[in-house]
């Protein structure tokens, strides 16, 4: 009972780019939003909360890029959620 | 439109979990194997040196060895020292310090003139083993290799042998691991309820293996999600503190050490000299004299700007209670006057304290004796087995024709993977035999021991893969390591007379749990290996008794035929 193929993406490049999102993407993305939520909120509770939380959003994450059809959209969002953690680092720390 | 939708989130997480969960298996067999040995890590550290249980803290002359590190043309002014007893065999004290500081003068004469040879090593950092009896100096580098059967286990459980990328090895199989858990979860959601009641014996080998896999996953599921997050975060700890350092300290590692462990934060120095100093043996015995009705089992010392006027002596002290779940105390004191600088009392932790120890107390299973440990240990042969039947599935969903073209690199793959999770078995049982009978004279004793160690699994991976049969790789294995097993308590009553009786009554507790452990682990085995009856597929086996059977009914009916033809042509007549 290997998953029905008709139903997962066929194209190499498709698969290569959600690995990649998956990995990358999804841990850059918890990392800064940590990073973001420890500026704004106070980094007394957010870092000692991110030790454990950091891999359960990242996960969480990678569950998201695979559960969206199209690679490119999960690329969207998770650039997003970078762009906007950095930028509320960027604010935070000026 | 939702059904299809259902269908296709279905398989998608289907074959993610199917594919992160074969990438990972057998590293993460290892992980878990290796891990559940490990718990017992000072209990087989204790085993093997013949040690008593030490629960007290052993005294150590700080005064003298502070002595002997001056004597050595250290330049002590200012310095950062660590001094603690390290459990090893033989035990030694350590004594670590960072390079002095290089004050660049406002002349900058500092960068023109180079230090002498003498010069930069009175201020370098340094690292020496001293004898706690003697108070020699036994050696000055660190030794990253173990000389202890437990400790060698525990860094095998994170592919320490695999210089500085091992541990980040460990950290992405325990991050996939969290990924293969939520989408074995999603998957299973749901049949969660119903599939726990079920387990087709009677059906095809594939529905017994996924069977096996989904109730004992579901059975183990909160202690394999410790496992994922805590892994990750021991494998993967670079990512979280480095950004952190980065973003929230400007990159100042002092700052973010004053945060995390406050007791080990930098002071200023006054850059006067101390002239009278506080005895170091009186402050450590006055910082334990306070936890006297308990256990303190071990003492961690850190030294600050030795020698200054504004020298500091923080003393860490693990204390062990049954009325707290943490264990840890701190009390810095000043060496000028004695005073309390800052304390941390037993059971008084900051929330981030109280999460990186909880962490470490999970992980590491310390909270409740020989019972949790117990408990760990079987779930995480568990856990071994989920990963293994997951294999098991994956490799009988692809037994058929659909896959004859792949076949043969299947059963391979299978019969490598099986070679090398199986026997990993028997490989930890002959090093614990191992190393009862190998000369101790022999130079790079626990070197050698460890290669004819991983030579030993090598070996029965081969034969694995030679032999390409499933149920004699688990078979054979499990007979191995029951025989190595059993023998393990009689080598070592041979060998140094500790018999498990001798041991009871002397209070060598660790040398007996081991040793009675071992005993009784490798006769389930033993007993195990043969009574177990090869697998058949009972799909299969239908199928064969339903072709038989047609084929005699056809038998029947062409023997038939005839007479009916004449009882036909008869009643035609």
């Amino acid at each position: 009972m290997p998953a029905n193929k008709k139903y997962l993406l066929n194209s190499r490049l498709g698969r290569t780019s959600k690995l990649l999102a998956a990995l990358f993407g999804s841990m850059v993305a918890s990392i800064s939003l940590h990073l973001a939520l420890a500026l704004w909120v106070g980094y007394v509770y957010i870092i000692p909360t991110s030790i454990y939380t950091i891999f359960i959003v990242w996960v969480a994450f990678m569950l998201l890029v695979y559960w969206i059809k199209k690679p490119w959209k999960s690329w969207v969002l998770l650039l997003t959620i970078i762009l906007v953690s950095v930028g509320g680092i960027v604010l935070g720390k000026m | 439109m939702e059904n299809k939708e259902n269908k296709r989130n279905y398989n998608v997480f289907f074959n993610t979990h199917t594919v992160s969960g074969i990438v990972i298996s057998v590293g993460l067999f290892i992980c878990f194997f290796a891990g559940a040995f490990a718990l017992f890590m000072d209990n087989i550290n204790h085993w093997e040196a013949n040690d008593k249980n030490g629960t007290d803290y052993a005294i150590i002359d700080y005064e003298r060895v502070i002595k002997v590190v001056e004597n050595e043309g250290y330049n002590m002014q200012g310095r950062q020292l660590g001094i603690f007893l390290r459990e090893d065999n033989p035990s030694y004290i350590q004594v670590n310090s960072q390079p002095l500081e290089v004050k660049k003068d406002s002349t900058g004469t500092e960068k023109t003139q180079k230090p002498s040879e003498q010069d930069s090593i009175a201020k370098a950092g340094f690292f020496l083993k001293i004898d706690p009896e003697s108070y020699e100096i036994k050696a000055k580098k660190f030794d990253p290799h173990t000389r202890q059967l437990g400790t060698f286990l525990y860094h095998l459980h994170y592919f320490n042998q695999i210089p500085t990328f091992g541990i980040y090895l460990a950290g992405l199989i325990s991050i996939f691991f969290l990924f293969a858990i939520i989408t074995g979860v999603i998957v299973h959601w749901r049949k969660i309820v119903a599939n726990f009641f079920t387990f087709r014996l009677k059906a095809s080998l594939k529905n017994l293996w996924t069977d096996a896999h989904t109730a004992l996953g579901v059975i183990g599921l909160p202690f394999q999600f410790l496992y994922a997050v805590s892994g990750s975060l021991y494998g993967l700890t670079i990512l979280i503190f480095i950004p952190a350092m980065l973003v929230l300290f400007d990159g100042d590692q002092d700052k973010m050490i004053s945060y995390i462990a406050p007791g080990f934060e930098k002071t200023e120095m006054s850059n006067k000299t101390l002239e009278n100093r506080q005895n170091i043996n009186q402050l450590v015995e006055r910082a334990v004299a306070q936890y006297e009705d308990k256990t303190v089992t071990s003492v961690f010392l850190n030294l600050t700007n030795f020698n200054d006027a504004n020298a500091q002596l923080n003393i860490n002290m693990n204390v062990e209670t049954e009325k707290a779940f943490y264990s840890n105390a701190n009390v810095k004191y000043s060496l000028a006057s004695g005073e309390v600088v800052s304390e941390q009392k037993l059971g008084d932790n900051s929330y981030t304290d109280s999460v990186i120890l909880t962490i470490h107390k999970l992980h590491f299973a310390q909270y409740g004796g020989y019972f949790i440990k117990a408990i760990y240990f079987l779930l995480a042969l568990i856990t071994c087995f989920v990963i293994l039947s997951g294999v098991m599935v994956w490799l009988e969903a692809r037994n058929n024709k659909r896959y004859e073209k792949k076949k043969m690199f299947n059963t391979n793959v299978g019969a490598v993977y099986l070679g090398i999770c199986m026997g990993l078995f028997p490989a930890i049982a002959f090093f614990f035999g191992l190393t009862k009978v190998f000369p101790m004279d022999v130079p790079g004793r626990f070197g050698t021991m460890g290669s004819i160690f991983f030579t030993f699994w090598f070996a029965y991976i081969l034969y694995a893969y030679v032999i390409k049969d499933f149920h004699k790789i688990n078979k054979h294995a499990l007979f191995l390591g029951g025989i190595l097993g059993i023998m393990i308590p009689f080598v070592n009553g041979a060998q140094t007379g500790l018999w498990p009786w001798e041991s009871l009554t002397q209070g060598y507790v660790d040398t007996f749990f081991i040793d009675v452990s071992w005993f009784f682990l490798g006769l389930i085995s033993l007993i195990t290996a043969l009574s177990v009856q090869r697998l058949v597929s009972h799909k299969n086996k239908r199928k064969e008794k339903f072709q038989i059977k047609r084929l005699e009914k056809k038998e029947d009916i062409s023997t038939e035929i005839p007479v009916m033809a004449v009882t036909d042509s008869s009643t035609a007549d």
